[in-house]
């Protein structure tokens, strides 16, 4: 149960981010396939249900051009940041950072009871 | 090639349709991709059970579809609770009418097997028929745009500070098996009291008082009900459902007092049988015992209401933000 509701709570904690990474990424140039390797390599695995129903979304938003291309003798669909896409970016990264800031002010206020204490151990801890 | 094929066949046919061959297309890329990539890490093409178990981790055909396509509900979250409390309210009638029926016919000498049979077979097909009609009904309201209407017209001011209780479907349930069993009565369409067995021949009808407080009743039974629906949905119109309550509950004294000073309940020939004089008295007894309880309950009742009533007023001119309907903050 707790293993089940800790992958609940870090899958809702990954989805916010994971639009501006993938709008991160795609200042360059992607597909579907590369992308999800390039996040992968960056350490977000993202899975391809998420992925790929996400461009769609972000390119009929208009944030995303998309253009089909032949590519080693096969038609793929590319990606790419469009100006609003751009300017949209730029706000959220710096909404990323002010939240960063104040989630490290707030979570970092715990720091010194260690992240793998118990919440016995740290009672235990205080009593001492 | 074929396990692939028949993959994404299986996913376009989900797929919303317009952007159909576009999504499969790219779904198809992005399979042969990982197929490649697989391939070249093996360095020798991929066997049929290594590209089911690539598919299986892409994910059913039906999850990768919906994927792609809104949530979609047969009722919206914001009609739901109408529609789960309606099909209670109406199942709950449907179960309590079935049992009253059992009751009267059992009372009226009905063998218990038959009577058991009847009620079940009935209960079943009715039921069926009213979960059927309910959820369809809901359906059709929703596609309508009530759902989308009443996700949008509420106000806080309609929310309680504190919640207060509110009847249950159970007694709507009873609102409406004694809306239909008075109507019944009041048209002649269930005779009084149709489960005694009469002498053949023999007419005892109720009198005149009946057939005019009866009238009077259902539309008693009729206002409880729509103060009940008023104290349920609008919860914050707590006064006025209150106020309500008690001149209800003055009424049905008042026609009880009526009920009382109207006898005889009963007309009957002049040469009846000894036999039919003692039901007769028998069931005058019954209606007297039946009276002054609910005479005694309707005292309670209307006594709560009157407290309750106080109180909230009390409440509403000691506490300033106390909820009233219409209220601008």
């Amino acid at each position: 149960m707790t293993d089940e509701l800790f992958e609940n709570l870090r899958l809702e904690l990954r989805r916010g981010s994971l639009i501006l990474a993938v709008l991160a990424a795609l200042r360059d140039e992607h597909y579907g396939h590369t992308l999800r390797k390039e996040l992968a390599n960056s350490g977000l695995e993202i899975d391809d249900n998420a992925l790929y129903p996400m461009l769609r979304r972000l390119e009929s938003q208009g944030l995303l051009i998309g253009t089909w291309r032949e590519e080693d003798s096969r038609r793929k669909h590319f990606y790419r940041l469009s100006s609003d896409g751009t300017a949209l970016f730029a706000r959220l990264r710096e909404e990323w950072h002010s939240l960063n800031t104040s989630l490290e002010r707030i979570v970092g206020k715990g720091r010194g009871h260690g992240p793998t204490q118990s919440l016995s151990q740290r009672r235990r801890g205080s009593a001492a | 090639m074929d396990l692939l094929n028949r993959y994404l066949n299986a996913v376009a046919a989900r797929l919303p349709e317009g952007q159909r061959e576009e999504i499969a297309a790219e779904i198809r890329e992005g399979l042969l991709s990982r197929i490649e990539d697989a391939e070249t890490r093996l360095h020798r093409p991929l066997t049929e059970p290594e590209v089911v178990a690539l598919l299986k981790t892409r994910g059913h055909p039906l999850v990768v579809a919906a994927s792609y396509t809104q949530q979609q509900y047969l009722i919206s979250p914001a009609l739901l609770p109408f529609y789960w409390f309606a099909m209670q309210v109406v199942v709950g009638t449907d179960l309590l009418a079935h049992f009253v029926y059992g009751v009267t016919a059992l009372a009226g000498g009905e063998d218990l097997r038959r009577v058991l049979t009847t009620c079940f077979s009935s209960l079943w097909v009715v039921t069926m028929y009213l979960i059927g009609t309910t959820t369809f009904s809901a359906l059709v309201l929703d596609r309508a745009g009530v759902g989308r209407w009443l996700a949008g017209a509420w106000s806080p001011r309609f929310l309680l500070k504190v919640p207060a209780r509110k009847p249950t479907p159970s007694v709507f349930a009873v609102d409406l098996i004694v809306i239909i069993t008075l109507t019944l009565c009041v048209s002649g369409t269930l005779p009084v009291p149709a489960f005694l067995s009469w002498p053949s021949g023999m007419q005892v009808r109720p009198s005149h008082v009946w057939s005019q407080s009866g009238v009077i009743l259902v539309l008693l039974a009729i206002a409880l009900l729509v103060i009940h629906c008023v104290e349920r949905f609008l919860p914050v119109y707590r006064v006025g459902v209150l106020t309500a309550k008690l001149i209800h509950s003055a009424a049905i004294l008042l026609v009880i007092a009526a009920l009382v000073r109207g006898r005889p309940w009963f007309v009957i020939p002049d040469a009846s049988p000894a036999s039919v004089q003692t039901v007769v008295q028998t069931l005058n007894v019954v209606i007297r015992t039946g009276l002054v309880v609910g005479a005694a309950i309707t005292s309670i009742k209307l006594a709560g209401s009157g407290t309750q009533l106080l109180r909230v007023l009390r409440a509403r001119s000691t506490t300033p933000n106390f909820p009233r309907p219409g209220q601008a903050f």
